[in-house]
């Protein structure tokens, strides 16, 4: 019995980690031979492995920090898309459905950003980005522990095109400090 | 208790062997494949890689000791053109490397998978439109220094190994 109450749990537990970055992933498929979006992924694998290392300086510190956590990320976006507001909405249709919590909306004259996250118990385990504009569309998801304050360092620190947006987060954050 | 000794020793002695293959076969599988298939190949140890770092950039130099071996091929018109570059990850997919990070698209193409528990080995495809690259690559990569070599990299810092014409 205790047998197959721990194998029942040990599959509600890895179904739930399947299904975290799964709206990204639906974009993925959607857009598997469309070559006007970029689609990458970041494994567990790889997150695992800033575990094991030493920080030298401050900035490596704070930079393994922010990634130690995290258990994937995944990214599709396209610089110039055809229909790029009917995509964002139906990335912000999508997100909703999915139970996402609405972080926060920027409506910009340029590009519009809806940022959603997943919460249970104060604890974050997916942060959703979807981004629109004249152009443009994204669709960003990482999950695993997740902790805002670091997300811009990340971002920050990579200085990956995609990741750029995830800096609205800090502009919040210090509005609201 | 000799004949006892003895197939102990024997067990231990395949048991060991068994073990180090994967370590002598890793590599062997880019090799075999990207040999006759490419356009230019390098050879890289952390003596090479320092050698290109024009202005001691530290972080670099820390990343680059933490290489044993790097091992690249720009592959030929026709392998790009077949698509067969991605075969040979097929391969090491079933020698049980792992996906890392990949990212396809806008003319990119980017694939790493790693076996870091018993070799820290890295395999990959580095493609930008029509030029593309597998690499190999041995040793405990200081991924921390990234971030720092990132944000300090200046143009010209390095030379470009794969244009011959810097080499002056």
């Amino acid at each position: 019995m205790k047998k197959l109450v721990t194998l029942t749990l040990s599959l509600f537990l890895a179904l739930g980690a399947l299904a975290q970055g799964e709206i990204v992933s639906k974009y993925f498929d959607r857009f598997a031979d469309n070559e006007e979006f970029v689609k990458a992924s970041i494994s567990a694998k790889m997150f695992s492995l800033f575990t094991e290392l030493e920080a030298g300086s401050d900035d490596e510190k704070e930079f393994l920090e922010a990634v130690s956590k995290l258990k994937g990320m995944k990214v599709l976006y396209g610089d110039s898309v055809s229909q790029p507001k009917k995509l964002y909405n139906e990335g912000i249709a999508d997100v909703k459905k999915a139970g996402f919590e609405e972080l926060m909306t920027v409506l910009d004259a340029e590009e519009n950003f809806h940022f959603a996250i997943k919460e249970k118990g104060g604890i974050i385990s997916e942060l959703i980005l979807v981004s629109g504009g004249k152009k443009g569309f994204s669709v960003l998801s990482i999950y695993g522990e997740i902790d805002l304050k670091n997300i811009s360092k990340i971002a920050r620190s990579m200085q990956i095109d995609g990741l750029k947006n995830l800096e609205k987060i800090d502009e919040r954050n210090d509005k609201n400090d | 208790m000799t004949k006892t000794i003895r197939i102990k020793s024997l067990f231990i002695g395949l048991v060991v062997w068994g073990l180090s293959q994967p370590l002598f076969a890793q590599e062997d599988i880019l090799k075999d494949f990207a040999e006759n298939r490419n356009n230019s190949k390098y050879c890289m140890y952390p003596s090479t890689l320092r050698m290109i770092n024009l202005k001691n950039n530290e972080a670099y130099t820390e990343l680059a000791n933490s290489f044993r071996k790097f091992l690249i091929y720009e592959m030929d018109s026709i392998t790009v053109a077949k698509g067969s570059h991605r075969d040979v990850m097929k391969k090491y997919r079933n020698e049980g490397f792992e996906e890392y990070v990949s990212l396809i698209g806008g003319g990119n193409e980017v694939l790493i998978l790693g076996e870091e528990k018993r070799t820290n080995e890295m395999v990959g495809i580095f493609g930008m439109g029509d030029q593309v690259f597998v690499f190999y690559l041995l040793g405990n990569i200081q991924w921390q220094k990234i971030p720092t070599l990132i944000n300090t990299f200046a143009e010209n810092d390095l030379i470009n190994i794969f244009d011959i014409n810097e080499w002056d």
